[in-house]
């Protein structure tokens, strides 16, 4: 169009120019179409494969081929031979030029390429702006006026004026309407991916309202079938796999439930503005959509596909392998809702379109910002199920307990057992067990024996210089060993400068003296934990991920003070790297119920950015192997310490210091005394809720090895009860339901890496949308996702409507308006009927983003039901059909094409939802993993599940994508592998073998009956009297009866397999 | 001009054999950029990665400072385990004319070494297993890209089209990052490999028909008789003619692959030549999918890769099994034995059929290995400079390019990239790596990315 525009401003002076005939040539004939067809890739603005074409001395020299003209040689030029379509097929992408124009730039060639003197024009860089104005789709969408149109009896919808009037441009009439049968078997696999039932064509066949048709389309759209098949066109743009690929093939927890919330949507027909919201910002939405059903947040599971990337397997270097990962993010999330490739600008400034290397930067600040992580999809009223009463339950045992336990006297004397071994690692022997900790009690059983009067104080002096020189040690080795404490998560403030999500975690750190219920067995609690923060003080069902401000590694060393259970880990997330777990990515996997240092070695990381995070299993972003089943798992936290020494901080706690206070005793008599004074003064301390650390511990240590009552058997009955109730309310706390998404952390700007080098890091650029649509600022302390959303999601936006009414018209019409549907850029295609496109944008917008609405307009519309027959005259001038002269035949999608296979074989289980099948397999797999039913649980492809590394090889042959980036326009091959699956995969075998025992069950009284039968199930239509003949024919055998033949299973079994092998069972038409 | 589907609208005999006999080159071998060197490539490759200190680079100055610690600065490595300069347990001599040092551990392969264009300063970018795989295969450490063989197929097309054009003998495990890697990427999905079973009973996925040929000739006239009555009442598509055109290929396919598996016409003398008769069933096994890939050749299949099979001792490895993170004696000794004989069978029996000019032999792992220990006896990944060699066609002989440090860590000579590795090997088969695009997402692609320039060093004039 610009460049239209500009010709025209030249060309008044360029006739001037023109001398000679042969110039006068150029001018009219030639320059025109350079400039019209040419020199928007060839020209100032760019110059593909190094060629410009817009003066003689630029044809000359010519781009990496060589010279573009040989003056007087039309058949050795090169631009001669790309117009004709003999080598690189010019215009790219395009039909080729009319053949007047072909002639004339070789008539030009033969006569030595003449070109006016001119000065060339010294094109001065435009601005991004500048070059937006001048590209079509980022004009604003403005509803244009229906054309003029001579036929008045066609048209039922505006979609078919515009159609139209550019038939009737074409002096083009449209094909005549398909039959009712073709209509009913193209609308039905359009809409719900399957095959008309024979009755549904009856009912439409016998139908004479004239709304007949309208009635069907509405059926279908009701249909649960409709979400099915167009989540799976969605999850073509999202890159949609259940694993994460590269060594290992990770699993990628749950994100099946990203499938079923995309069927529910689409079903429900959310609007599509709404869709893009959750799709970035889900987790951030004021008002999120809940599902009252499934008793869920429905937006939270939008983020899902944010996880959807490939990663790299215990990468060394980890800032390469985010690189990898947000530029896969921004290269889905702008192919999917904007058409844009932007991510061919990590390296440099978009070479065709108005988007900067800057831009890039900008939205990669955007998701870094982001963390990778498992999110809890229940709504708050599911998850905290019986909060209230169980706190209720827990202060009144407190106080029971307190009462119960100043009232003991325990054993001082008693024998603890060893406590239990770790487990062991695979293939290691179990470790030998160690001896029972005695701690504050250590003191007592060297003493108790000790004659009272002299000796004892001797040894109670020796004792008390033991122990005190060992805590000094310990003081020292702290103070020396140059620890800076970082956070100490039981206080307020650091607390509040983490990132926590989970229903298990407090609002506040919680102050010593807290326990948690055990569920089940004879003890009450566990222990009473030091002030910290824990996950699991109503229930470790809970969840809670905890995770520290981004920070920059600097030492060699980072410690913990933690403890859990249950498959709880804590670990230092490197780059954001989701899934390391050891090793060069420290992580340590919480199984001791005792708050303990724990060292993380950061040496080999220092100098990147990183978090610490702790998680209950079920929230860890990679699964254990086997975690447990009954969703229970725990974490506490308590202090992180930087430091550069290779052992952690000493604990400087002793349980055993209460017992210095005060007078030596002179007894062990007495010794005992001391001891349950101080247990009382604990108690007190509790009561009160001031425990000092030594207090806790001594507490703890009592409590933990029953030397207070903890065993439900010595509880009175009042206080049993409690624990019952606690117990059974407990039980009844749901597992939160996980799901992939994204968590909150330190939103940062990135700094764009020089030459898409991350090696090089320039200046940070700000979080913020594309420049050439008004650089939206995105620098919200929460990321920026949420601006993000709204960016994309605005009607002003000139691309998210046209792109996706584009897909919509793509996967109705087998071809966008763009056909080119992921690439709205300069090297995309451009619309074929622009004025439609920004129709249906804008009417997309006005119907409040209904993709329903969209759908039905278009397929209600008489361009949709079009037979697939050519006139003569349009197989003549359009035959690529881009008028849509006829409906365009398309081949069965891989998922249809099995789909239909178990619907007509009546196979089909029509279950909604839930976890993947596991594929089944013939051939080598990496790593082989699980082999699933051969007949995929007899469900439909979409809830096939999908490994990155070990795809469904009888979908692949069919091109289903692989999920590595948007494919919103798959490939639609056509090879003999397609005809070995449908001769010989054992699937399509078995599928015929059922269908023959399901026909001879119940089908047919004669061989012809059902023949005709079959046919009709198989392609929507009755067999014709030829088909039957030849059927009859191929079914007879000599010396058979009808009896015979419809008792023979094998017989059946051949002419199921036959028909899914006729080429009318793969093509719709 | 007419249209492939005009003339298949006046083929009057319908759809028939003969209908498209005569159109079968259409879709055949494609013209190169320049006059080929080459037909075919068969790429022997190291899964897990070879030990080049202790194979091909031999370096002295291990042995001297044995268990000190590297005088030049360490990567960060995968395990992060890293110990002193570790001697290689094999000793080294000269072979051949060309006076090539080999290795004790490849005796075979050292007596061809006349034959051999070894490269020294090979490099590559990544440093895991997945992504080292991916790159060397595609030119991008991730899923998504179309393997060197689907690009040479896209390019060149095949010559035989009852075969695939680009064939992965599966005898061994599927490297570490999947099947993917050997996709054709965004290319059109007929460029992807096909995987052949040699040890399987249906050596090709689908390719064994269910029932007698007679019942499936019947079955499938019964089909194509349906097609021809469906195309005629609709006016159909061309896209449905070529589907139909497809049974016919698919059918002689069911023939040829089992025709290719058939090696009961191979000599005695040639099984032995390549270990078939080994006692250790890896070595008999390699050496199989050897010969078939001789056999792959002789029919015009342009790629084919071959893969390793993974160590009893270690099943854990099937996906890597050079990668000795420890025990590096052991099981580098046991996975030579397994390829060191087939492989110089290999290049034996080209020659001696004329078919080694014609082809050639790509000898390489995805990375090299540590001149350091890794804990007490192992290597760790170096991507940093390694070995590979070449053989065949249009290729140096008894040639050795570039070289490491004194310690075999780094490439200091003539250090090479994958990207340089497939733009020589698309030079050999007449192909300008340069103009071998395909658009994909609003770019146009190349095997050799941005980078990439043909090594006329190891050409021979």
């Amino acid at each position: 169009m610009f460049v239209r525009a500009l010709f025209s401003l030249l060309l008044p002076a360029a006739y001037a120019a023109a001398q000679t005939p042969e110039l006068e040539h150029f001018e009219k004939s030639v320059r025109p179409v350079l400039a019209r067809s040419c020199q928007g890739c060839h020209g100032a603005k760019l110059e593909h494969a190094g060629l410009r074409l817009d003066s003689r001395a630029a044809l000359l020299k010519g781009g990496v081929s060589g010279p573009a003209v040989a003056p007087g040689d039309p058949q050795n030029s090169l631009l001669v031979q790309a117009i004709r379509h003999q080598r690189s097929k010019m215009p790219l992408g395009g039909s080729p030029l009319p053949a007047d124009q072909i002639q004339a730039i070789e008539q030009w060639v033969k006569n030595g390429a003449p070109w006016p003197q001119e000065a060339s024009a010294a094109a001065t860089p435009k601005s991004i702006r500048e070059r937006a104005r001048e590209y079509w789709a980022l004009q604003p969408v403005a509803k244009p006026s229906l054309p003029p149109v001579v036929r008045r009896d066609w048209a039922r919808t505006p979609v078919d004026t515009f159609i139209l009037a550019a038939l009737e441009k074409a002096r083009l009439a449209p094909a005549p309407a398909a039959d009712r049968a073709t209509l009913l078997r193209r609308v039905t696999f359009d809409l719900t991916g399957l095959p008309p039932k024979p009755e549904e064509l009856l009912a439409f066949e016998k139908d004479p309202a004239a709304d007949a048709f309208s009635k069907v389309v509405d059926r279908l759209l009701r249909s649960p079938r409709f979400g099915e098949h167009w989540a799976r066109h969605w999850m073509d743009l999202v890159r949609y796999a259940e694993s994460h690929g590269s060594q290992g093939d990770f699993d990628l927890p749950y994100a099946w439930r990203y499938r079923d919330y995309l069927i529910r949507a689409l079903n429900q027909d959310v609007p599509y503005d709404q869709l893009i919201r959750e799709h970035l910002a889900g987790d951030l939405l004021a008002n999120p959509r809940r599902n009252a059903e499934e008793q869920i947040n429905e937006s939270m599971l939008g983020t899902a596909h944010l996880r959807m990337v490939e990663y790299g397997y215990v990468p060394v270097d980890a800032l390469d392998d985010q690189f990898k990962v947000v530029d896969n993010q921004i290269d889905v999330i702008s192919k999917a809702f904007q058409g844009l490739t932007v991510s061919c600008a990590r390296c440099h400034d978009h070479k065709f379109d108005p988007i900067t290397q800057k831009d890039f930067y900008a939205l990669y600040g955007v998701l870094a910002s982001s963390r990778h992580g498992q999110v809890v999809i229940d709504t708050p009223e599911h998850l905290n199920r019986h909060r209230d009463e169980l706190t209720g339950l827990r202060t009144s045992l407190r106080g029971e307990l307190a009462r119960l336990w100043r009232a003991a006297k325990p054993d001082l004397s008693a024998e603890l057992p060893p406590p239990p071994p770790p487990p062991a690692a695979p293939g290691k022997p179990p470790a030998e067990p160690s001896k029972p900790d005695y701690g504050p009690l250590q003191l007592w059983r060297e003493l108790k024996n000790t004659a009272a009067g002299e000796p004892f104080r001797a040894a109670w002096q020796q004792a008390v210089e033991k122990v005190q020189t060992e805590l000094a040690a310990r003081r020292e080795f702290n103070t020396k060993g140059r620890f800076r404490q970082i956070w100490n998560l039981a206080q307020p403030t650091d607390y509040a400068a983490w990132f926590r999500s989970g229903n298990g975690l407090p609002a506040q750190p919680t102050a010593a003296g807290e326990f948690a219920i055990v569920a089940e067995g004879d003890r009450i609690v566990n222990g009473i934990y030091p002030a910290g923060v824990y996950s699991h003080l109503l229930s470790a069902k809970h969840s809670g991920v905890l995770q520290s401000p981004r920070f920059r590694i600097d030492t060699d060393s980072i410690s913990i003070r933690a403890l859990g259970g249950n498959l709880a880990w804590a670990r230092v997330v490197v780059e954001n790297y989701a899934l390391g777990n050891g090793g060069i990515f420290p992580a340590v996997t919480l199984g001791d119920d005792t708050m303990r240092w724990l060292r993380f070695d950061t040496k080999y990381r220092r100098g990147a950015h990183a978090y610490i995070e702790f998680a209950v299993c079920e929230d860890r972003a990679r699964l254990a192997g086997n975690g447990p089943t009954d969703g229970r798992s725990h974490f506490g936290a308590a202090e992180v310490v930087f430091h550069d020494g290779a052992a952690p901080p000493k604990e400087e706690t002793s349980a055993v210091s209460l017992l210095l206070e005060g007078p030596a005793p002179e007894s062990a008599a007495q010794l005992s005394e001391h001891y349950l004074a101080a247990l009382r003064r604990c108690l007190d301390a509790w009561e009160a809720g001031r425990l000092t650390p030594a207090e806790t511990a001594f507490l703890d240590f009592f409590v933990r090895n029953g030397l207070l009552p903890n065993s439900r058997k010595l509880l009175p009955a009042s206080t049993e009860a409690l624990v019952s109730r606690y117990r059974a309310l407990e039980a009844e706390v749901p597992v939160p339901r996980r799901a992939p998404g994204t968590l909150a952390g330190t939103a940062f700007d990135q700094p764009l890496f020089v030459r898409g080098n991350h090696m090089q890091p320039g200046p940070p650029v700000p979080r913020r949308y594309l420049e050439v649509l008004g650089s939206p600022d995105c620098n919200s302390p929460r990321s920026g996702r949420l601006e993000l959303a709204e960016a994309i999601a605005s009607p002003a936006n000139p691309l998210t409507a046209r792109v996706m009414v584009n897909r919509i018209w793509h996967h109705l019409f087998g071809r966008g308006i763009v056909r080119t549907v992921d690439n709205f850029g300069r090297n995309g295609e451009k619309p074929t009927h622009p004025e439609l496109l920004d129709y249906l944008a804008a009417r997309f917008v006005e119907e409040r983003w209904s993709i329903k609405a969209m759908i039905r307009l278009l397929v209600t519309s008489s361009v949709y039901q079009l037979s697939a027959q050519p006139s003569a005259a349009a197989a003549q001038t359009d035959s690529g059909n881009i008028l849509l002269q006829h409906a365009r035949w398309r081949r069965l999608t891989a998922e249809s094409l099995r789909d239909s296979i178990l619907a007509v074989t009546g196979d089909l289980d029509a279950k909604l939802y839930g976890p993947g099948i596991d594929v089944y397999y013939t051939g080598k797999t990496e790593g082989g993993g699980k082999v699933g039913p051969l007949d995929g649980a007899r469900r439909r492809s979409v809830y096939q599940r999908i490994k990155r590394n070990a795809q469904n090889p009888l979908l692949e042959v069919f091109d289903a994508p692989k999920p590595t980036s948007t494919r919103g326009q798959r490939d639609s091959t056509n090879v003999p592998a397609q005809s070995l699956a449908l001769l010989n995969d054992p699937f399509v075998i078995e599928q015929a073998e059922r269908w023959a025992d399901r026909v001879m069950a119940d089908g047919g009284t004669s061989v012809r009956d059902r023949v005709e039968r079959m046919f009709l199930r198989a392609l929507g239509r009755p067999a014709t009297a030829t088909e039957v003949r030849a059927s009859l024919s191929y079914l007879a055998a000599p010396g058979r009866t009808d009896a015979e033949l419809l008792a023979q299973r094998d017989l059946w079994r051949d002419f199921a397999h036959s028909l899914f092998n006729l080429k009318e069972f793969l093509y719709l038409r | 001009m007419l249209s492939r589907r005009d003339l298949l609208r006046r083929a009057s005999t319908g759809f028939g054999l003969t209908a498209f006999a005569g159109l079968a080159a259409e879709d055949a071998a494609k013209p190169p950029h320049f006059p080929p060197k080459i037909k075919s490539v068969i790429f022997c490759f190291m899964s897990g990665g070879v030990s080049h200190v202790d194979s091909f680079d031999p370096k002295p100055r291990l042995t001297r400072d044995a268990g000190k610690p590297m005088p030049m600065p360490v990567k960060p490595t995968m395990f992060n385990d890293v110990k002193g300069i570790m001697p290689s347990p094999w000793s080294f001599k000269n072979h051949g004319q060309c006076g090539m040092p080999v290795s004790e551990l490849f005796p075979h392969m050292a007596a061809r070494a006349d034959d051999l264009c070894l490269i020294r300063s090979m490099t590559s970018t990544a440093n895991e297993h997945a992504q080292g795989n991916f790159f060397l295969h595609t030119g991008q450490p991730f899923l998504g890209f179309p393997n060197a063989g689907a690009w040479i197929n896209y390019g060149l097309g095949s010559e035989n089209r009852n075969l695939p054009g680009f064939v992965v003998l599966a005898s061994g495990g599927v490297p570490l990052g999947g099947i993917g890697m050997y996709g054709s990427g965004f290319l059109p999905a007929e460029h992807q490999a096909s995987l052949l079973y040699p040890e399987a009973a249906e050596p090709l996925q689908n390719i064994k028909p269910k029932e007698a040929d007679r019942e499936q000739q019947r079955r499938l006239a019964f089909i194509r008789s349906m097609d021809q009555q469906f195309t005629v009442r609709t006016g159909a598509d061309a896209q449905v003619e070529t589907a139909i055109r497809n049974y016919e290929t698919a059918y002689r396919m069911q023939t040829a692959v089992p025709e290719l598996m058939e090696l009961r016409g191979e000599s005695e003398a040639t099984r032995k030549l390549y270990g078939m008769d080994s006692p250790n069933a890896n070595t008999a096994a390699y050496g199989k999918q050897c010969l078939l890939a001789r056999r792959l050749v002789e029919r015009g299949v342009r790629f084919i890769e071959l893969t390793c099979l993974m160590r009893p001792a270690d099943p854990g490895q099937s996906g890597n099994p050079w990668d000795q993170h420890s025990v590096l004696r052991e099981g580098h000794t046991e996975m030579a034995l397994q390829v060191d004989q087939p492989i110089a069978g290999l290049i034996t029996d080209l020659k001696a059929r004329g078919l080694f000019e014609q082809t050639l032999i790509i000898w390489a792992g995805e990375f090299g290995r540590t001149p350091f220990a890794q804990g007490a006896n192992g290597r760790d990944h170096n991507p940093f400079g390694f070995s590979i060699w070449l053989a065949g066609g249009g290729v140096k002989r008894g040639f050795i390019y570039g070289q490491t440090d004194e310690f075999g860590y780094y490439a200091v000579e003539n250090s090479m990239t994958v990207y340089d590795l497939w733009a020589t090997v698309l030079h050999l088969l007449g192909v300008d790596h340069e103009r071998l695009t395909y658009r994909f997402s609003g770019r146009d692609y190349r095997l050799s990315d941005v980078h990439g320039r043909v090594i006329r060093d190891l050409l021979r004039a």
